[in-house]
């Protein structure tokens, strides 16, 4: 695989904090990788160094295998970046906002109407054009500000959680426009605290906490770093300690909860489980209302791994 | 383009403002322009003077006598050395003039005698100086072109008379040129306050950090975006000033199209690039585009109440007239005080100009340096 973006032990000090420590990672032309961590753990941070929007205490960013520094242009203007902040002028349309933005890479005027017009259309906006963002809902808010950032077709694109915030109808609808701009070629860095988005959309995912890559891979690969393989929940009001001792040797099982009438059984394989846990219920005479199986989520990965809750 | 097009766009969104403070300008100056037309005319009052003539009433001298017996009253008095002391004394006489014997002879002679005066050194003896002086200047002019007498006194009294229409003409004008002074003067305000509030808020705009991020990031260098922002920022200041400069004719006549109406128009020039740059530097160093009204408040209004832009300087106090000469505005109002009480430009007058435009001049290339410091720190990130 091309490797597009080298960061090689990038680290970036605010006073005494180590806001990024020591990154090393690659970006693979036409993948969506996905920078996954809490708040405050780097993302932002990570990705303004790789832009030259700040200065970095120590490591090298490379880009298409040359240095990125704030006055590479030929470099920036292959590349798109949607800020986690709607940067947008209050004062233009949601048309001339997107001019605006394209213009400044492209010069060529047909070209550019339509691709503020592409634009208009990924993010699905195109009856809002002659609207002052003042007017604009904050799920419209936010498709314009990623269509300001990604109107002039770039190669490669940042986006710095796009969907904070978002109603389900414009997050869905974001997250299609991401698949669309991968479909079309780009090669895309998308970042984010909501792991259900980075098990949908990204090819690769990286863990960051406390500025620090605590795990990486691709979302199969990083559910098997966790030991529990399956998460069995069992709603029911008939179970004593008895019981729970006699489920903890069941074969397989690593852990069991009861608490609030619902029992919880952690799997270290994934084989016959569901099986095994009806047979004892049954056999035992238990009866119980509802059965739930859960593979492994990456917020258990990083539970595991940190000790901590992903979203707080 | 992008960016030249999107200064002009953003500029419309505030044009309610410009047209306010444009009107603002025709109202208040139109109105002082109507309040101020009837001056008092000074000059058509008579010096009182006397003259001590030890020399024969014929020629040259008898004319001179004549002349003065019109322009001035001549005082009757004993001719001794005491009269004329108490008459000048109790003011009765502001102006005596010793004509010497053989003042005809040798004036003819060309030996350019003196004539000694005395005088109380009020307004009544400026006058008396005045016309004594125009005639005694032209005399000595003359009488080095003519040898026949008759010929010099009449050669001397076409040229008084021709001197007298100009003064009688510019005498009209200074009604005129006090309207002007007080519309271009009052126009400092809606200048400034247009200026700073389009400008800074503009460029507030543009430098705030959310989008500055975004035009870093993209591939347009930045001296081309400084470029065009500086370009788009010119055709602004052009636009204004022809803009006032067209509303000086509508509001006040065809007194513009004189040397002082021009001189008031290039004073104008100079003070809107001075308004520009202040503005740039506070464009560059407020934080939140709101901040241009605030400051607009401040500088705007407080810099024209200081500088004598709503109240004529004279009635300021003197401590307010200090404090004020650390503003452009100041430097500005005053170049129109003397652009109005100036007939021709040379000597004392031209100086003070050229000092206060050079003040201007210098106002600006200090906001200029001030913003470069301030936005290369702002470029530094860390
Ligand atoms: N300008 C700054 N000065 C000091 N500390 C900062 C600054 N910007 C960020 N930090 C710190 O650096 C760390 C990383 O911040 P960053 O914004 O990169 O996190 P993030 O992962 O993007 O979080 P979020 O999900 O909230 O956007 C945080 O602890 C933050 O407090
Ligand atoms: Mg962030």
């Amino acid at each position: 695989m091309e490797s597009i973006i080298e960061v090689k032990s990038l680290t970036k000090r605010y006073k005494e904090k180590r806001a990024v420590d020591d990154l090393s990672f690659d970006v693979y032309k036409g993948e969506i990788l996905g920078l996954l961590g809490p708040n405050g753990s780097g993302k932002s941070t990570t990705m303004n160094c790789i832009l030259s929007l700040l200065n970095f205490d120590r490591g090298n960013i490379k880009i298409y295998g040359k240095e990125m520094t704030p006055n590479a242009y030929d470099i920036k203007r292959k590349i798109g970046v949607v800020f986690q902040d709607v940067a947008v002028f209050d004062e233009l349309t949601v048309y001339d906002n997107i001019d605006y933005f394209c213009g400044l890479y492209i010069t060529d005027k047909k070209m550019k109407k339509k691709y503020v017009d592409d634009a208009m259309k990924l993010v699905g906006i195109e009856e809002y054009k002659k609207y002052f963002p003042k007017q604009l809902s904050g799920g419209l808010l936010r498709r314009l500000n990623i269509a300001c950032g990604i109107a002039h077709k770039p190669e490669i694109i940042f986006l710095d959680e796009p969907t904070v915030a978002v109603d389900p109808q414009s997050r869905n609808n974001i997250l299609e426009g991401i698949e669309t701009l991968r479909k079309n070629g780009a090669t895309i860095v998308y970042t984010t605290h909501y792991m259900e988005e980075v098990e949908i959309l990204c090819d690769r995912v990286i863990i960051l906490d406390k500025g620090k890559i605590i795990a990486s891979g691709t979302t199969d690969e990083l559910k098997e770093l966790a030991k529990t393989k399956e998460k069995i929940r069992v709603e029911t009001k008939e179970l004593g300690n008895k019981e729970i001792h006699e489920i903890k040797k069941l074969s397989c099982v690593e852990e069991v909860l009861y608490k609030d009438n619902i029992l919880e059984v952690m799997y270290t394989d994934e084989n016959n489980n569901l099986e095994n846990i009806i047979g004892y219920l049954k056999s035992n005479n238990i009866k119980y209302s509802r059965i739930f199986s859960e593979r492994p989520t990456l917020n258990d990965v990083f539970l595991e791994l940190t000790g901590k809750e992903l979203r707080d | 383009m992008t960016i030249f097009k999107t200064f002009f766009k953003i500029m419309l969104k505030y044009k309610f403002i410009i047209i306010m403070y444009t009107s603002m300008t025709i109202f208040f100056a139109g109105m002082g322009v109507q309040s101020n037309s009837s001056e008092t005319d000074f000059s058509e009052t008579k010096p009182n003077i006397y003259i001590v003539n030890n020399d024969e009433e014929v020629g040259i001298t008898k004319d001179l006598v004549e002349y003065l017996k019109q322009k001035c009253e001549i005082a009757e008095l004993e001719n001794s050395k005491q009269a004329i002391e108490d008459a000048m004394f109790y003011r009765d006489v502001d102006y005596v003039i010793y004509i010497p014997q053989n003042f005809r002879a040798d004036f003819i002679a060309r030996k350019n005698p003196q004539i000694e005066i005395k005088q109380t050194g009020n307004y009544g003896a400026e006058l008396a100086k005045m016309n004594f002086e125009r005639y005694l200047k032209v005399a000595q002019r003359k009488v080095l072109e003519f040898d026949n007498e008759d010929e010099l006194i009449s050669e001397i009294h076409k040229v008084i008379e021709r001197e007298t229409e100009v003064d009688l003409r510019e005498k009209i004008d200074t009604t005129k040129m006090a309207k002007l002074s007080r519309y271009f003067s009052f126009a400092s305000y809606s200048i400034l306050a247009i200026t700073i509030y389009v400008l800074a808020t503009i460029l507030a705009v543009f430098k705030e950090e959310k989008i500055s991020k975004r035009t870093n990031i993209s591939s347009l260098h930045y001296k081309k975006f400084n470029k065009s922002l500086f370009a788009a920022s010119s055709v602004f200041g052009v636009a204004l000033w022809v803009v006032f400069v067209v509303l000086a004719i509508i509001v006040t006549g065809n007194g513009v199209f004189t040397i002082n109406g021009m001189a008031y128009i290039v004073n104008m020039f100079v003070f809107i690039i001075c308004a520009m740059c202040m503005s740039v530097f506070i464009g560059n160093i407020i934080k939140d585009k709101n901040a241009a009204n605030a400051m607009v408040n401040i500088i705007a209004l407080g810099s024209s109440f200081l500088c004598g832009a709503f109240v004529p300087a004279q009635y300021l106090p003197d401590f307010v007239l200090k404090i004020a000469h650390v503003l452009p505005s100041y430097w500005y109002v005053n170049t129109n005080g003397i652009i109005e009480n100036c007939s021709n430009f040379s000597g004392e007058a031209l100086n003070t100009i050229l000092v206060n435009t050079a003040v201007l001049i210098g106002f600006s290339v200090l906001f200029m340096i001030l913003t470069n410091i301030v936005s290369s720190k702002r470029r530094k990130i860390d």
